[in-house]
């Protein structure tokens, strides 16, 4: 304990951040990019470019495509093709808890390349693509994220005094505090929220007592009461024919009100089994989870769910609030950059950490507790972005017909993250790991619009721009911006380079 | 909702023109005494017209959303404009707010 309130409470701050700030940036940098996952999405999928999704959803294809891979599947789902992204997606549950997904031409029904899409970002923001552990650990970093926003408010004492005040030609470490405040302050909103409603999100896997207590552990029944969500006993007769789920969109829309977004077959090789619709949830704040239910063999109506309860609503307002489906693109453009925002206040951060210790550092050498948090600063911070733009890069170089194409792309994915962190904790030795890993990210982006170009003739910039697909174009776009940004990183990454030798020499 | 930008973005300046600290760099001299606590309370009142704004567009649930990120952004912008540009930065944010208002409506 220290000697103050606001000394523990800078202490707090400091090692709740530290601790968990690089997997805050990892998930912050995810969840920056999955606002636009369904877009990016449609851009990682060429073979679909300049089609356009037919109106009415067409669901039986893909059942059809479900049934040829595994007929005793535990479900098959179906996401209809949007606006965001065209391609129908299908999704087959197994009984071990696997799960297979496919992306299908929504005019066809056959099958396109496979790839990790934009869903990949969302995946890692919220699991780090590792399952149950991976959404617990990401849950305690969330949960510490808010008590260093608590903490950091309580030690901010000029907090309005400074409220304006960014000093970036002080160099060094006032520069980064400053940003770091300016970001974190003018963000608080937002970061508070977002970690906040992250947390919610999975509030019945962080605090199962009353699960436990009320259901005897079993999180189904209770999100199945909670939402009144259907569900009947499998009988162990075979489904004779599955009833065609296109032919009942009409009456589900009819009944919700509202457009039909999902479908889903639960046992479908087993006669008890049940077709279910689901809307869209970008009609308001929260998630629209209504669902009706047919009768698989005959089409017969059995259920429909009833308004959720006050807990449910505020649950899924919280839900809402964070996965962003409503207010449009202009609200993802705001959520976007306020991600950004938050991306900046962790790096910053964590190197106002090791400014801090700057002389600590160059004394204690690369291969000392200092030199660790240095190198991972730059191989998290510097190597992630190099890393993400390899996984689009991926997209267009890799073969269509490669088996597990998704697999490999998040494979050059790690293998590229891997590279640049090794590299940026070696040459950080030298003081030139961010200037070179920020170099070469540019040059990556650089990259992108020029092998889109190269590899596939109706997603580059100009024929996107020329069909009017801004969504694809803005793809394009956001890379060359980011570009000029890493390039100008880069220039100043190697200029503070120089400042910071100056000052420790003359130190 | 290019009202409730407009009124976010004009908002930020006088906050920052009713700040001792940020006077000498935006303006010639200080100002005298009693104008800092009427801006102060200017930039309230517009800060709660562009919640109004935004209220009456999109709703109050969707309103309120699209309200705080319209804060949080703006407030950025002022904060880089105050930075880099500050014998300008008064001038700019009124220009933005003037092209918000054009652009958006």
């Amino acid at each position: 304990m220290k000697n103050s309130f606001l000394q523990s409470m800078a202490w707090l701050h400091t090692w709740a951040g530290l601790l968990v700030g690089w997997l805050l940036f990892v998930i912050f940098v995810g969840g920056t990019l999955a606002c636009f996952d369904k877009e990016l999405d449609d851009w990682m999928r060429p073979a679909l470019h300049g089609t356009v999704a037919p109106e009415r959803p067409g669901f039986d294809a893909a059942m059809a495509w479900a049934k040829t891979q595994a007929p005793d599947a535990h479900a098959w789902w179906a996401h209809a093709g949007s606006e965001r992204d065209r391609a129908l997606k299908a999704y087959i549950a197994l009984d071990d808890g696997t799960e297979i997904t496919r992306a299908l031409d929504p005019r066809t029904g056959v099958a396109v390349p496979d790839t990790a899409g934009g869903s990949f970002f969302f995946t890692l923001h919220y699991n780090l693509h590792a399952g149950t552990i991976g959404m617990y650990i990401v849950g305690l970093a969330g949960m510490l994220m808010l008590v260093a926003l608590v903490a950091g408010v309580l030690i901010h004492k000029r907090v309005f005094k400074d409220f304006f005040t960014f000093r970036p030609k002080a160099g060094g470490q006032r520069a980064w505090l400053d940003g770091h405040n300016v970001t974190g302050v003018l963000g608080l909103p937002f970061h508070l929220m977002v970690a906040y409603t992250g947390v919610a999100i999975f509030v019945a896997n962080y605090m199962f007592g009353g699960i436990n207590a009320a259901y005897g552990g079993d999180f189904q029944r209770f999100w199945q009461e909670a939402g009144d969500y259907y569900e009947r006993e499998e009988t162990g007769q075979p489904l004779q024919r599955l009833h065609s789920l296109d032919s009942l969109v009409a009456d589900a829309e009819r009944r919700m009100r509202a457009p039909v977004d999902w479908a889903s077959v639960h046992h479908p090789s087993d006669s008890s089994a049940v077709i279910q619709f689901g809307t869209r949830h970008d009609r308001a704040v929260p998630w629209d989870m209504q669902q009706v239910s047919y009768d698989a063999s005959d089409g017969r109506f059995l259920h429909q769910t009833r308004p959720p309860g006050a807990g449910y609503t505020t649950y899924s307002f919280l839900g809402g609030m964070h996965m962003v489906q409503f207010g449009g693109s202009t609200l993802r453009w705001l959520y976007f950059l306020m991600g950004l925002a938050g991306c900046v206040m962790l790096a910053s951060g964590m190197q106002v950490w090791v400014a801090k210790r700057a002389k600590r550092i160059a004394e204690a050498g690369a291969l000392s507790g200092y030199g660790l948090v240095q190198g991972l600063n730059i191989g998290v911070v510097g190597g992630m972005p190099l890393a993400c733009v390899s996984l689009l890069l991926a997209n267009r170089l890799l073969p269509a017909q490669l088996a597990d194409r998704a697999g490999a792309e998040a494979t050059v994915f790690c293998a590229v993250w891997l590279v640049a962190a090794g590299w940026g904790m070696w040459r950080s030795r030298s003081g030139r790991g961010w200037a070179e890993l920020f170099a070469a990210t540019a040059v990556a982006l650089v990259a992108v619009p020029v092998v889109n170009l190269s590899t596939s003739p109706r997603s580059h910039l100009l024929a996107t721009l020329g069909r009017g697909e801004y969504a694809l174009a803005a793809v394009d776009l956001m890379v060359l911006a980011f570009a000029m940004a890493f390039a100008w990183l880069a220039l100043r990454g190697r200029r503070g380079r120089t400042a910071m030798q100056l000052q420790l020499q003359e130190g | 909702m290019a009202v409730g930008i407009a009124l976010a973005l004009v908002a930020w300046p006088l906050f920052a023109l009713a700040m001792r600290k940020h006077q000498p760099a935006l303006l010639v001299r200080e100002l005298p005494r009693p104008v800092p606590p009427l801006l102060r309370l200017v930039g309230w009142g517009l800060l709660g017209a562009s919640l109004f704004a935004f209220a009456t567009a999109k709703g109050a649930s969707q309103g309120t959303i699209f309200w705080g990120a319209t804060l949080v952004l703006t407030a950025i912008v002022w904060v880089l404009l105050l930075t880099f540009l500050p014998h300008r930065a008064v001038t700019a944010m009124l220009g933005l707010g003037l092209v918000a208002l054009v652009v958006l409506q």
